[in-house]
């Protein structure tokens, strides 16, 4: 009784039909060899499986999961429903960097949420919550109350200063700020029902754990908000938005 | 984009990435694949056919822009060369290879043999189906699987 390749890989994947998968099994009775060789491929298949299922333990970056976010059709319309209103378009500068340094930073990002300790240079700035960094109550209060480009002072000699407020794809309102201080810190955060969710951000301070990329700047974040689409807010855009405590009109 | 097709993406994407850092062989190359899979998903949703599972449909288009990377010339990534866990002497049957060795080992086959372990071994995909996301006779699809796993078995059991 011949069993070629194939079916031997059918029998371990079970694919064959009730007849040929009888038909293995007795080969396999008869032929030392060959059952051999099934077990093999079956302890491979499990092997590879649970060496690769390991990715699928990885936290996703949160700027992937925002970037497909900011393209959900709410109430409020998306970027081409505003733009049809006949309001400005977004012209965010792009910077030329390449996604994998994006996509390691956020990583970075995601795997410090993930051990609960803050990053480097934010000191009680940045909580966790449910996996996900979020802002903590002093540099909520910043993003829930500063102004662009008024520097709003925390403790310990630090600031924000707020770049951009924005009305991301999806309608929610994010912010892009600067945290100074002796380390300069971008943060980029969308408010949603429970305060301010932390999309990206890049620290210049050097993180023991190395958990955190370096970067040279902001230029990453600039893209992080071009990913997230959407309609910045001019000044007057602002203040209502801080004086409706950044909530979505009805 | 509607809520449930969101719903979709965002669930595929832990095995976008285990796929994109398999067909990359290298975890920061694949996160960057991953990255850009979504950016191409997201500027040409209206490609969805109706019915076409959203993750098929991300693989395909991971799967589309590592061959439009690699047109003329292949990158391995950083991963390190796969060792030879046998040049130290011990017996072959006391000699498996680690998890990272089988990381590497998948790593070593070809492109389009690498791909199908990824959807049908690990993805637990029928191999017509594999072949279907990557548009190749099923009949091909399973001879490349198949030089695949006689590859892998001979590199973990000696």
């Amino acid at each position: 009784m011949t069993i070629d390749e194939n079916m031997l890989f059918g029998f371990v994947d079970g694919t064959l039909d009730a007849r040929a998968m009888e038909k293995v099994a007795m080969a396999i009775v008869s032929d030392t060899a060959l059952g051999e060789r099934v077990e093999r491929q079956v302890e491979l298949v499990r092997e590879i499986r649970t060496e690769m299922d390991r990715d699928l333990a990885l936290p996703v970056p949160g700027l992937w999961t925002a970037a497909i976010d900011a393209r959900v059709e709410t109430p409020l319309g998306n970027l081409e429903n505003l733009a049809a209103m006949g309001r400005k378009q977004v012209s965010w500068k792009l910077w030329q960097i390449g996604g994998a340094i994006l996509a390691s930073l956020v990583i970075g990002i995601t795997i410090g949420a993930s051990t609960a300790s803050p990053p480097v240079g934010l000191p009680g700035l940045i909580g966790e919550q449910g996996g996900q960094l979020v802002a903590g109550s002093e540099l909520a209060s910043a993003l829930d109350t500063a102004r662009s480009d008024r520097p709003y002072l925390l403790k310990d000699a630090l600031s924000v200063d707020i770049k951009h407020s924005l009305r991301a794809g999806n309608g929610r309102f994010c912010r892009q700020a600067a945290v100074l201080g002796r380390d300069s810190v971008g943060v980029l955060a969308c408010r949603n029902a429970d305060g301010w969710r932390i999309v990206a951000l890049t620290t210049q301070a050097q993180s023991e754990s190395t958990d955190y990329i370096r970067t040279s700047g902001a230029e990453p974040l600039d893209t992080a908000v071009a990913q997230l689409g959407g309609q910045p807010l001019d000044a007057a855009e602002e203040r209502a938005a801080i004086d409706n405590r950044w909530r979505l009109a009805k | 984009m509607t809520p449930k097709l969101r719903d979709e993406m965002i669930a595929a994407l832990p095995r976008v990435r285990r796929f994109a850092r398999s067909l990359a062989a290298s975890d920061a190359i694949g996160d960057e694949l991953t990255q850009q899979t979504i950016e191409r998903a997201l500027v040409s949703i209206a490609s969805l056919g109706e019915g076409v599972r959203a993750d098929s449909w991300m693989y395909r288009i991971a799967h589309g822009l590592w061959t439009e990377r690699n047109r003329g010339q292949r990158s391995r990534g950083n991963r390190t060369p796969a060792r030879n866990s046998f040049d130290d002497g011990q017996a072959a049957t006391a000699a498996r290879l680690t998890m990272l060795d089988i990381r590497e080992a998948i790593a070593d086959l070809p492109d389009d043999q690498r791909v199908l372990v990824m959807l049908v071994l690990v993805d637990g995909r029928p191999c017509h189906e594999a072949a279907e996301l990557l548009e190749i006779p099923v009949e091909t699809a399973t001879s490349r699987l198949s030089l695949a796993r006689a590859t892998l078995e001979a590199r973990v059991f000696g």
